[in-house]
This record gives C-alpha cells, structure tokens and sequence, in this order.
C-alpha cells in the first residue's frame, strides 16, 4: 500500500513561490495500474518524484509498504531507491556508450553480486519485453519504441514493488506507444508490479485502471476505469 | 578511502567499465586531452633534464677547473677573498702540504693574485691593458687535481718555472694572443711595492669551464712566489677528492689534520655566486613548469567540464536508479585519471626516447656561451641527465591532479537535484 497523506510541496521560481501539490491525499494499493493526470503545471510530475524518493515533500508524509519514506534522508532514500523502485523516462535515459543489455544489467548490478543471476535475469527481461538477438545493439542502433522496451527492462530487471513511469509514451507514435503499453499492461497483470504514470496522453488514461486528476496541485477526481 | 574498499565489487567494475566506454566516447576530446597533458609532463620532463644535466655539469667543471673539492686558507683571507689579499696567505705551507700528504690526501699549493695585463701594439692588433686575475701553479702538482694540461688546445701545459704563462682560449682571442705571444703582468707584491712580470704564452686552454676560457691566466708558482716576495707561501692549498665523498666527513677530518690557524672550506664555501644563481634558476625554471602544468590543467579542466556537465541529465537518471553520489563521483575521477594515464604514458615513453638522444648528444650552446655568461659552467653542449624521479613521479602528480580536479568538478555537479538533472538539456 502507498499511503500519501496532506503532502505538500513547493519550488521557487526566480521571486514565486509555487505550490506545486497542494495537501494532497492518495491511498494506492499494490498491484495497481495508475494513471496521474492533468494539465501541463497541475503537479502530476512532482508527485510521481515524491512517491519516488527523487524530491522531499515539504510537509504530510509518504508511507510505501509501511515504511515512512518522507522521513528518510538522502543516503536513505537512495537505497530504497535502490532496492525497491523502477524508473521509465519520458526520454528513455539510456546510456549511450552501454548495449541494451549492459543498461539493463547495470540497474541490476546495484543490488546484486552474483554475475551468473545478473546475466541470467538481465537476457530473460529483454526476452520478456521483445528484444531478444538486440541485446548487443547500443541506444542509437535501436528505433524509439525499442530504446523504450530496454529502458522497460531496466526497471524491472530487479522486480521492484512500484515502476514510476513519467510520460512514458510521449516520445511515441500511437501504434509504438500502444505496443508500449500493452507490455507495461502485461508486465502489471503477470508481475503484480505496482505501475503509476503521469500522462497526459487519452490512451494511456484509457488503459489505466484508476485515473487520479490534478490540478493546480490538487486532486480533483480519483476514478477506477 | 575505506568507503571504496566496502563499496561493491560489482558497482566498482562498472563504474570502472562506464569510465573506459565514456574515453571512447568522444574519442577525439580524449586524445586532446590526453595530448595537452603528454606535452606539458613532456616539456617539464625535458627541461628538468636539460636544467638538472646543467648543473650537475657546472658542478663538475666547477670542481675541476676552479674550486676542487676542498679548499684551505687562512681565515682572514678567505673572509676577504675576493680581493687576494698576499698578507693573509698561508706561510710555510710545506709543512702542511707534508701532513697531508701523510695521510693520503692529493694536494696542491697555488697563488692566486690580481694584476693589470699589459699588451703591446707590437704583438697585438692594438696596446692597452686589462684587469686579470692571475693563478700561480706547481706545473707538476697541480695537474695531479685539476684537468688543464687536458685543456690545451694550442702549444703546451706549463713546463718548467720558466717565465711562462697559459692563457683561457676567450682571453687569448680577444685580445689577439697566440703561443708565442709576450703579455706584462704589473701588480704589487706582499709587501705592497709594484713588480712588473714580463711571460711568453706557451699555452692556450680551451676549458669546458667557460669562466676559465674567459679569464685563466696561469703562471708557475715559482715564478709569482719570487716576483711576490712570497717565499714557501700559498694563498690556498687545494684537495682532491673521489666524487662521491662526504664532503663535511672529510673537512671535519682534513680540519683536524691541517694547523689550528688554518681554514678548510668546502667547494660550496668557494662557489657561492654559482650557487645562488643555481638557486635562483631553479626558482625561475620551477615557476615556468609550474605554468607549464597550469595551462595544462585549464584544458584538463575545459574537457572536464564539458564531459561533466554534458552528462547531468545521465547522473541524474544513475542517482535516480541509486546509484549514490559518491560512486558518480568515483565514475569521472577514474575517467579523468585514465585520460592522464594515457597522456602521462605517451610522454613517458617519448621523453625517455628524447632524453637518451640530450643526455648523449645535448644542445650546442657554444656560439651564446662564448658571447654571454648564463651562469652555467658549460662552455658547449649542454647534456640532459636521467632524474628517474621526475621521470616517475611527474606522470603520478598529473593523473592526480586530473581526478582532483574531476572530484571537485563532479562534486558541484552532483549537488544539482534530481529532478532538475533529470530535465537539464
């Protein structure tokens, strides 16, 4: 369970003070496939970093499975990070001088020693998200929708409870994107892996199986599809 | 350091792995930095050989042309030496000359006095005179401690204690003397009346002492003892020693050995204008490598903030999946390390193949030496010698300073949070 409870948080813009989430509450139950959504500046990104452990909030408190993760300092949210959290990126992320596979062992190399498993699971995850014989290819050898799946791979090579994906499909054309989709949908159904998307494209709304609005910082409607 | 010890084995191999993959990334960025780094160790390498071999040369010529090793006088004339005051010299000096010859030491009394040089039109192009400063010999002694009779380049080596004088091959040519050649010494004796001594050249020497070349005028000790009043007397005494002696040991013992009333100084004591120039040189020359290394260190530097600040959003993402800021760090540190390695290594091996052909063959110097006095006692080719120090120590002290200027570069960067990494363009 993801418990966010009256979190706020603001940023400074040159003399503005924004309140980029305005005492919001969410309770997320694991194994969900949500969608945050809303307007451009509604706040959707900042609270995706929140429940990331990428930024602190100014005030409430963020609880994952029990544990306070709002309260953790640097050091400590970088090991539950770490340990417990995937990331999907509007722009992939890849490093560019890696394979597909050296980008997906090395998320797993953060928390594992074993070559044999790091390997073994790293080619099984490429398997699973449709890349198998493009292991060896680098970033820019693969189209958009590919770099995608690597960076799916990635995120989930070392089964993390939650797989944050921040406009994961922005970089798409639909039928890419919705090929996209369907894996994360898959992914969600057969792993249990919690998925929570800020979006503002319809189709990823349409799929997700809650949609939470924001805007100005607030929820304004939180439905199940 | 400890924290990289405990630190993953696995991380550790990656980061080392990124930080090899990221060189060949901008291939070209690389070998230029590799390139500015390998010519700036190169340069100071080079120089430092070229600085050093001159004064471990000058030292050399020092001692065997000038100073010797150890030199005894009393101690009112060595406190006003530069002006050879006769009354101070030593007196019966055979008797000390005996007490160290009985204890195995290789010695040699001399003379050394100042006097006008008086050249006649019917000999030279032109008459006139000059200051010199004349150097009284046992021809048969002296050569015994110092190399001249190796030196003559025209006619001969002192022979007898005939009226006979040896000239610097820079003196004799500029003013036009030849084997054969009369020169008048007019000076004043020990008892301050005026003597006028008239010499045949019977020498000239072409020292690699150029101070020598320029104002050697070298006369047996007879001679000057009879014109000087100055019977059984010697302004110095000078000893020869093997080069690796310890020089402050054998002046302690020679001290001991040698009359109470009698000075032993070190050749240091007799070259001090030498060697606050060597000071003063090595000074100059250590500011120049230092900005040698600083121009370097702005293009390391240049390189370093390009490949840092390209690659924020990639830090971001790294610290995003946690990675920790440290092992981000560590990922420039080894990448900044590994671009001075391969410059360091270049230079190496290109200075020691650039050092074998200066410590053998050298630069010509000899047109500036002859014209200018640099300080240096080198009359010609100036060597390069092998300072393994510098030659090991220079590329360590490069690669370091590369990863610390990358670990303070990638510390600011680091500071950039997360989320402003991750959109920065």
């Amino acid at each position: 369970m993801i418990k966010i409870s009256n979190v706020s948080k603001s940023y400074t813009s040159s003399l503005t003070v924004v309140k980029a989430i305005n005492n919001v509450s969410l309770d997320i139950e694991m194994g969900q496939f949500i969608s945050i959504a809303g307007p451009s500046g509604s706040g959707k990104s900042t609270l995706l970093n929140l429940i990331g452990c990428i930024d602190s909030v100014d005030s409430g408190n963020i609880e994952i499975e029990k544990v306070d993760v709002s309260s953790l300092d640097e050091k400590q949210r970088t090991t539950f990070r770490r340990n417990h959290l995937g990331f999907i990126f509007q722009t992939y992320n890849l490093i560019p001088v890696l394979t597909a596979y050296e980008n997906v062992s090395f998320a797993l190399s953060l928390i594992s020693d074993d070559q044999n498993q790091i390997k073994e699971q790293s080619y099984q995850i490429l398997k699973e998200v449709g890349l198998e014989n493009l292991e060896s290819r680098f970033p820019n050898q693969l189209s958009g929708g590919e770099q995608q799946r690597v960076a799916i791979a990635r995120a989930l090579v070392k089964n993390p409870k939650i797989i944050l994906a921040d406009e994961p499909t922005a970089n798409l054309d639909s039928k890419t994107g919705k090929g996209i989709l369907e894996l994360m949908k898959k992914i969600n159904q057969k792993y249990k892996t919690t998925f929570i998307f800020s979006t503002h494209d319809n189709m990823v709304m349409e799929q997700a199986e809650r949609l939470v609005m924001l805007h100005d910082g607030m929820v304004v409607s939180d439905e199940k599809n | 350091m400890v924290w990289l010890l405990v630190m993953k084995k696995t991380n550790l191999k990656f980061i080392i792995k990124l930080a090899f993959k990221n060189l060949s990334r901008y291939k070209k960025r690389t070998i230029l930095t590799a390139t500015a780094i390998g010519v700036a160790l190169l340069t100071f390498i080079l120089i430092d050989s070229l600085l050093l071999g001159a004064e471990v040369e000058s030292v050399r010529n020092l001692r065997e042309y000038e100073t010797s090793d150890i030199r005894i006088t009393t101690p009112s004339y060595y406190q006003d030496r530069l002006f050879k005051p006769l009354q101070y010299a030593i007196e019966d000096v055979d008797l000390t000359l005996n007490s160290l010859k009985e204890n195995n030491y290789t010695s040699a009394p001399r003379i050394s006095f100042l006097a006008e040089m008086i050249i006649y039109d019917e000999n030279y192009f032109v008459s006139g005179s000059t200051n010199v400063n004349v150097t009284a010999v046992d021809p048969l002694i002296d050569k015994k401690l110092f190399a001249f009779d190796k030196t003559i380049t025209e006619g001969s080596y002192l022979t007898d204690n005939s009226h006979q004088v040896v000239l610097g091959s820079f003196l004799a040519e500029d003013i036009g003397a030849t084997v054969g050649s009369e020169i008048t010494l007019v000076t004043q004796t020990i008892y301050g009346s005026f003597e006028t001594i008239d010499l045949e050249v019977v020498g000239i020497s072409s020292s690699p002492n150029p101070n020598i070349s320029r104002s050697l005028v070298m006369i047996p000790l007879e001679i000057a003892r009879d014109y000087l009043d100055m019977e059984k007397m010697a302004t110095e005494i000078n000893i020869s020693l093997s080069f690796n002696s310890n020089l402050e040991k054998e002046q302690l013992k020679i001290q001991s050995i040698v009359p109470n009333n009698l000075k032993v100084s070190t050749w240091q004591e007799f070259a001090g204008d030498y060697l606050a120039l060597a000071e003063a040189k090595r000074g100059g020359s250590a500011l120049i490598l230092f900005l040698v290394f600083v121009i370097a260190a702005v293009g390391i530097s240049n390189t370093l903030l390009m490949a840092i600040y390209e690659r924020v959003r990639e830090m971001g993402m790294m610290r995003a999946m946690g990675m920790r800021e440290k092992e981000i760090r560590l990922l420039f540190v080894f990448e900044a390390g590994a671009i001075a390695l391969i410059g360091s290594i270049g230079a190496l091996i290109l200075s020691i193949a650039a050092n074998f052909y200066i410590v053998k063959f050298g630069f010509d110097f000899s047109a500036l030496m002859r014209e200018i006095d640099i300080g240096y006692r080198i009359a010609s080719r100036m060597r390069g010698t092998w300072n393994w120090k510098a030659l090991l120590v220079s590329p360590l002290i490069a690669t370091l300073m590369s990863m610390v200027f990358a670990y303070f570069f990638s510390l600011r960067a680091s500071k950039i949070s997360i989320t402003k990494s991750l959109g920065h363009n």
